[in-house]
């Protein structure tokens, strides 16, 4: 990176994190600590709603999986809109009257402690681990600029996000996300002018289009059933529904987002926003990653995207072998690249006959150029076996790095520290609430002042963040990130989610019967999980409807007994 | 009363017809994805 754009990176992150630290300056208590004081307008709750779910994981991974797997995974979001009607009829209007600082104490009020306990805690494990993943999202960005170990920068992150929310809490979040939003959408319009612009000039967007289209690239809709298919139109629409749905009226992170309005009106405008904008935002993000593949098309890629790993080879006794894997690779692209010119010159001249026997060409020629990145790929596992030879997460990064003029990289590269900011920021504030509100204050401390809860929230915050550098040193084995962190997700929310529909909509069920049925749902959640029995998505819809029929039964039993006696 | 006038929606008229509008703008992303990815199959 250039000293232009390490200037541009230092002024943005310094600008916005220095206006939200700045904003924050009068927090004085826990309401203001943990929900900037219940005064934000709906632009604020909105923006920050997105900015918690658009962690930095989203613009380094869904480029990547635009690259590799297409447009597929927009249909992933197709639940969220649904989810926030669902939202704002049920869930805002509830937890505003109750005045609430958690979901939580919802489940208190409606149930008993043991179900908010046991609900708080599944929330801490889930949260907890996923926080530590978005953590080592942006570390691999300093790792590969500065080619310096990823555990090194873990730590540098988590520790800046540390600072910042221990000082300013969810007023410093709030803040800090409006304007990191509006930098994001900027920056995201830039990338997709620049890697168009790169494109050939006998090559236009609706070419790229077609290429792409050609390649099976814009399958953006799926409309077959199969459960086993992670991403189709129906496994978006109800397995979406009910991760999304779970996820923004469960997850302490959201929750406490939208708490943050100053009134029921204001929250709900906020996640209708929400509603409105992120299948396009999604689809958009995407879309770049497409381009990025047309744009290798064209060009030269390199062989393996993650440059850690290529020098480590490079310096090993395999060198020779993966240098000749290399040439090997630049023949094929070669290849390739006669094939997709004669492509262009098909789609130019609307010849269907010669479209289609382009297209299989450039098939078996992007075959050929697939087995040599796979032995590439075997060959770094075999020189290190612990390698992290998924290099989808790079695959944005590295064309940032080494295609765009110079400033365009400070400011991509700020985008995603302060996606990563914003999600980590909301992350540990929501693990504090929890962890203060749901155990040290219903606990412990039941009757302290106001500044010693206000203390307890901040050393709170700093054993998570603790915690999340911790389990941020092993995310890099668990591949594709984005992923991860859903299928982490669904093997809880799906859970939780039915202990609040049953609070919600069956009236005559009770804490105990509420309490056994969600571990026995959970128990066999991870049993699916764990012998790989469906696609993830549907996990939630099946931990959901668990624990909805394992409530009913018991309390049916536990009223039979009564009878009985 | 002032609770029920600050949480009355302050576009389109009604929730009812704000969610109608996020369902209806669901289903017209759908239809037109689907056309898009038929239209460069």
């Amino acid at each position: 990176m250039s000293f232009i754009d390490w200037i541009i990176l230092s002024i943005t992150l310094l600008s916005i994190v220095g206006y939200g630290v700045w904003k924050s300056r009068h927090t004085k208590n826990i309401e203001g600590f943990l929900l900037a004081d219940r005064q934000l307008p709906w632009y604020h709750v909105g923006l920050s709603v997105m900015a918690t779910q658009a962690s930095a994981i989203t613009f380094l991974s869904a480029p990547g999986q635009g690259y590799t797997d297409g447009l597929r995974f927009v249909q992933f979001y197709f639940g969220l809109p649904l989810a926030m009607v669902v939202l704002c009829i049920t869930f805002i209007p509830i937890f505003h009257k109750l005045n609430v600082f958690t979901a939580y104490e919802f489940l208190e009020k409606r149930f008993d402690n043991k179900t908010r306990t046991l609900t708080a805690f599944l929330f801490l494990l889930q949260r907890g681990l996923s926080t530590g993943i978005t953590i080592y999202a942006p570390a691999i960005i300093l790792s590969t600029i500065l080619n310096i170990d990823v555990n090194y920068t873990i730590v540098l992150n988590g520790l800046i996000v540390i600072a910042y929310t221990v000082y300013g809490g969810a007023k410093a979040v709030s803040y800090t996300q409006l304007f990191q939003m509006s930098v994001i959408f900027a920056g995201l319009f830039l990338a997709a002018y620049m890697v168009v612009h790169l494109l050939p000039d006998n090559v236009s967007f609706s070419d790229a289009l077609h290429i792409a289209g050609k390649m099976n690239k814009l399958n953006a809709i799926d409309t077959k059933f199969d459960v086993n298919n992670k991403y189709n139109i129906w496994s978006g629409i109800i397995g979406g529904f009910f991760l999304q749905l779970s996820y923004f009226g469960t997850d302490q992170s959201q929750v406490g987002r939208y708490l943050t309005g100053k009134s029921i009106a204001q929250s709900r405008l906020g996640l209708v926003m929400n509603g409105l904008v992120k299948i396009p935002m999604q689809f958009f993000i995407l879309l770049i990653g497409v381009m990025v593949f047309t744009f290798y098309q064209f060009h030269q890629s390199p062989i393996f995207f993650n440059k850690v790993e290529v020098n480590r080879i490079q310096n090993s006794e395999y060198r020779e072998d993966f240098r000749d894997l290399e040439k090997a690779y630049v023949i094929a692209h070669a290849e390739k690249q006669t094939e997709v010119n004669k492509l262009v010159e098909a789609i130019h001249s609307e010849d269907e006959q010669a479209i289609n026997t382009a297209r299989t060409n450039v098939q078996v020629a992007n075959k050929k150029s697939s087995a040599i990145r796979k032995e590439a790929t075997a060959l770094l596992q075999k020189n290190n076996p612990k390698a992290d030879v998924n290099d989808t997460n790079y695959i944005f990064l590295n064309f940032i790095t080494t295609q765009l003029p110079i400033g365009v990289v400070g400011l991509l590269i700020a985008i995603i520290f302060l996606a990563s900011m914003g999600s980590m920021a909301s992350g540990l504030n929501s693990l504090a609430s929890t962890t203060i509100i749901d155990f040290y204050k219903r606990l412990f401390k039941k009757e302290e002042s106001d500044k010693s809860y206000l203390s307890a929230s901040r050393w709170t915050t700093v054993i998570w963040g603790l915690f999340c550098i911790m389990v941020a040193f092993y995310a890099s084995r668990v591949g594709n990130l984005i992923e991860a962190v859903n299928i982490l997700g669904s093997l809880f929310y799906g859970t939780i989610l039915g202990i609040f529909l049953v609070a919600f909509y069956m009236k005559r069920v009770n804490g105990t019967a509420v309490f056994y049925a969600s571990l026995i749902a959970e128990s066999f959640i991870v049993y699916a999980w764990m012998t790989d029995l469906t696609a993830f998505l549907w996990l939630n819809v099946i931990g959901c409807l668990l624990v909805m029929v394992f409530a009913f039964i018991i309390q049916f039993i536990i009223n039979k007994r009564i009878v009985v006696k | 009363m002032k609770n029920e006038e600050e949480n009355k929606s302050p576009i389109l008229g009604s929730w009812k017809n704000v969610y109608a509008l996020v369902i209806g703008a669901l289903v017209a992303v759908i239809v037109s994805l689907y056309f898009f990815t038929q239209h460069y199959k």
